[in-house]
């Protein structure tokens, strides 16, 4: 479900900028930190196998 | 000037909808489904695309700047720096002599070492258009390919949405090897 969300966040980012909304920007910055810091728990948590 | 400059934006634009379109078709053809770092590369090409999106939308809107290119490309950048992290990680998992990697190789790489050559590819595509901002004439231009493009990367990111609540079902995560899709029991 967190991809979905991700991708949600991507959809809705692209929604901002074809309406030229001043939070596309802010909302580019947001996905990209989150997406960062979920890679970054996937890697450092022992209990995580990722392929 | 101008013109060229929305080309190469629209260009850049289409490749990765046809990455995440091959990499739709792999899943759906040969039946492997994506991991959670592949959905996050498969992300990573998402938000990379909104950088040149972006230089196509303000021209739409308005003058094209090269203010406005500036932040395009380095939308760009920053996303691919992204999408590097989660490619090298999932190349060096797999690094070790012997180990088959994950999924099935196409023209003889893994999807993920091809998802690691398009970022590097992109970075370098993105310096060039910071360099080539130089030659902006900054004059407003009818680029009629705009809307037609964002259709279609919206397109291809609705149907990776649907794919992953599929495949996820109603959990938080992905498992770490997913082989069915989970929302259908």
């Amino acid at each position: 479900m967190v991809y979905a969300i991700f991708m949600l966040l991507v959809l809705l980012t692209l929604a901002a900028g074809w309406r030229g909304h001043i939070l596309e920007l802010p909302l580019f910055l947001v996905t990209v930190a989150w997406v960062l810091v979920h890679l970054v728990l996937d890697m450092t948590d022992p209990l995580t196998l990722s392929f | 000037m101008t013109r060229l400059y929305l080309a190469a934006a629209t260009l850049n634009v289409w490749v990765l909808v046809l990455v995440l379109t091959a990499a739709f078709a792999v899943q759906l053809i040969l039946g492997e489904l994506p991991c959670p770092l592949c959905v996050m590369q498969r992300i990573a090409l998402m938000l990379v695309a909104l950088g040149p999106l972006h230089i196509l939308l303000r021209a739409r809107h308005d003058t094209l700047t090269a203010r406005d290119a500036a932040v395009g490309n380095g939308i760009a950048i920053l996303a691919a720096l992204l999408g590097l992290t989660a490619s090298g990680r999932q190349v060096l998992l797999h690094i070790l002599p012997g180990d088959p990697g994950y999924g099935a190789p196409v023209l003889g790489l893994h999807l993920y070492t091809w998802c690691l050559v398009a970022f590097g590819c992109q970075i370098a595509a993105s310096a060039v258009m910071l360099l080539a901002t130089k030659w902006l004439d900054e004059k407003p231009v009818d680029w009629r390919a705009t809307r037609v493009t964002t259709l279609a990367f919206a397109a291809i990111v609705a149907a990776n949405l649907l794919s992953v609540i599929a495949e996820a079902g109603l959990n938080w995560d992905l498992p770490p090897d997913p082989v069915r899709y989970l929302l259908f029991g």
